[in-house]
This record gives structure tokens, C-alpha cells and sequence, in this order.
């Protein structure tokens, strides 16, 4: 079932990466678009690396204790490279200022978060792999 | 065209095929001139921080003012070779060893072509078993920024584990031209 999930949350954090990637090509139409897709691409890649390491119990309403829990499975396994678990969480801190906030991002902001949800798929991308996780 | 020319238009011709794998694939790793399973590869590319698929490209520079017309024509032609006797571009492809593989024809100007796959013996880019087809790609390098068009699109070969185990050994032995900046070096 594990390997199944996996799965699940992978294509949808690929689905919303290469979504974040498109709108990018257009950024004066589509800035918070892209920066939430690039933000839940990267929620669904923590919650495939929670997913495969045993975690069994993610909880859509709590976002912010992702990259706490993903800190913690890494360290369990002795992961080294943890800068990912705390990417995913400054990624997750900006969700509702995109999403919801009264003022418009700028462009900077925007291209910021892009870059970190990049950054983070590659770090995540790689570490699936490293921990051989089923399904990845 | 002076020999600094050739290898200046072909350098072009490289990033920009590095541009378009790019954005085409998932924060891939990208080597340029990549010595790949004994074959040298002009761009080669591994999927997903060079944990996916492998994608090769190898360069057909068109003489000046030949159209890419003229290149399908050659590419039917079974008895197309380089002039030196090395093996022709699609039967080298079809022998290496990867998931997706291009043919990247290099022009100076817009293809002004309507490419019918029919028309140049489409089954010579199809593997034998048909899983998989090469794909060819035009670069247009006239204008300021080169520009990369799909002709004929790429269809994904056979895995194997040995490709697997190849992509994995080059990964962790070559550095990539291009890749997503690692964590530790932010």
C-alpha cells in the first residue's frame, strides 16, 4: 500500500512542479499560480518521502508540521542532508501569503519561491532515490 | 566556415539543446560532450536530479545553406554515412543504450519545411521491436538566440537494468554542465 501511495503523491508533486514550471514562462499573468503550484509541488514531495518512510497518518490541515516530521524520519534513518526538511518549511510558511494575502507579491518574491520549490524537488528527488524508497 | 566557426556554431547549438531539455524535463542534470557507454554523446541528460530517465542527443550540422529538407532525404537514405565511414547518426542512436534519443539537425536559418514522417521512412526511426522512436530535432541557429523546434517526436525506448546501473555510475563519476544548485552550496 506504502509504494502505491508513494506514488500517488509523487506524480501529483511532478504534475504540480512541471505546472509550476509552464506558468513560469509567463509570469506577469500567472505569478501566484506558479509559486503555489511550485509550494504544493513540494508539500506533495514531502508527503511521498513521510509516505515511504512509514509515515501513514498526513493530515492536509497541518502543513506546518511536515517539514518538522520530515526533519525528524530523516534524522532517524541518519540522513545527513536535512536542509530539505527546513526548505519544505519556509516554502509552507509563504502558502498563505500567496494564497490569501491582501498585497501582491513582487516578482522577486515570486521568482524566490520558484527557485526554492526547484531546489527542494531536486533535493527530494534525490533523496527518494538514496533511501530507496518503494515506490519512488 | 573556419574551423572556430564550426565549433563556435555547435557550442551554440549545445546550450541550446541544454535549454530545451531543461525545460522539458524535471530538474534534470545535463552533460555536455558526455563520454556515455563507451559512445561519445553531444547532450546527454538524466531525469529527476539524475535519478529518472536518460535522454541522448547527437548534433547533424547542415552545410550553409543546405535545408533540413535536404538532411530527411539523407536520413531515408540507407546508405547515408559520414564521410569519414563512422557509423550514420540513427544507426549510432539506435545501438546506445538510453530511454529517449534525438537527432539534432544544426541549420542557419527557419526550417521553411513541412515535415511528413511518411514521405522519409519513418520505420528506420523506430526500434526493432518498436518501443521506442528517435526523435529529431531542428536548431535554428540565425537568429539572435538559437531556437530548438520538435520535427519528428521522441518516443521512450526499453529500460533495462543495465541502463539503470549505467545512468547511476555516471551520475555519481561526471559532473553535470548544468543542474539545480545542491543544498550545500546555497
Amino acid at each position: 500500500m506504502s509504494a502505491i501511495e508513494v506514488r500517488l503523491f509523487l506524480d501529483r508533486a511532478r504534475d504540480f512542479l512541471r505546472g509550476m514550471e509552464l506558468l513560469e514562462d509567463d509570469l506577469a499573468e500567472y505569478r501566484n499560480s506558479s509559486a503555489l503550484l511550485g509550494i504544493h509541488a513540494a508539500i506533495s514531495y514531502g508527503d511521498a518521502l513521510r509516505v515511504g518512510m512509514g509515515n501513514n497518518r498526513l493530515s492536509s490541515e497541518d502543513h506546518l508540521s511536515a517539514a518538522a516530521d520530515l526533519r525528524s524520519m530523516l534524522a532517524a534513518r541518519k540522513f545527513e542532508k536535512l536542509q530539505g526538511a527546513d526548505r519544505l518549511g519556509r516554502l509552507i510558511s509563504q502558502k498563505s501569503k500567496i494564497a490569501y494575502a491582501a498585497d501582491t507579491p513582487t516578482e522577486y518574491a515570486i521568482k524566490q519561491v520558484i527557485d526554492q520549490a526547484q531546489r527542494f524537488a531536486y533535493w527530494a528527488e534525490e533523496t527518494g532515490k538514496k533511501l530507496k524508497i518503494e515506490g519512488w | 566556415m573556419t574551423l572556430l566557426q564550426t565549433q563556435q556554431d555547435l557550442g551554440r547549438a549545445k546550450n541550446a539543446l541544454q535549454n530545451y531539455l531543461i525545460k522539458k524535463l524535471l530538474v534534470p542534470k545535463v552533460y555536455l560532450d558526455a563520454d556515455w557507454d563507451g559512445q561519445p554523446v553531444a547532450v546527454l541528460a538524466v531525469d529527476r536530479a539524475g535519478s529518472g530517465d536518460v535522454h541522448a542527443v547527437q548534433l547533424f550540422p547542415l552545410d550553409p545553406g543546405i535545408g533540413i529538407g535536404a538532411a530527411f532525404v539523407l536520413f531515408a537514405n540507407p546508405s547515408l554515412q559520414p564521410a569519414d565511414g563512422s557509423v550514420s547518426p540513427v544507426e549510432g542512436l539506435k545501438s546506445l543504450r538510453c530511454h529517449y534519443r534525438y537527432i539534432a539537425v544544426i541549420g542557419d536559418g527557419p526550417t521553411g519545411h513541412k515535415f511528413n514522417p511518411a514521405d522519409y521512412g519513418l520505420r528506420q526511426w523506430l526500434a526493432n521491436d518498436g518501443v521506442g522512436r528517435i526523435g529529431i530535432l531542428y536548431v535554428d541557429l540565425s537568429d539572435d538566440e538559437p531556437s530548438v523546434f520538435v520535427v519528428l517526436k521522441a518516443e521512450r525506448f526499453r529500460s533495462s537494468k543495465e541502463i539503470v546501473e549505467l545512468a547511476d555510475e555516471f551520475v555519481a563519476k561526471n559532473t553535470p554542465n548544468w543542474q539545480i544548485p545542491d543544498e550545500d552550496r546555497i
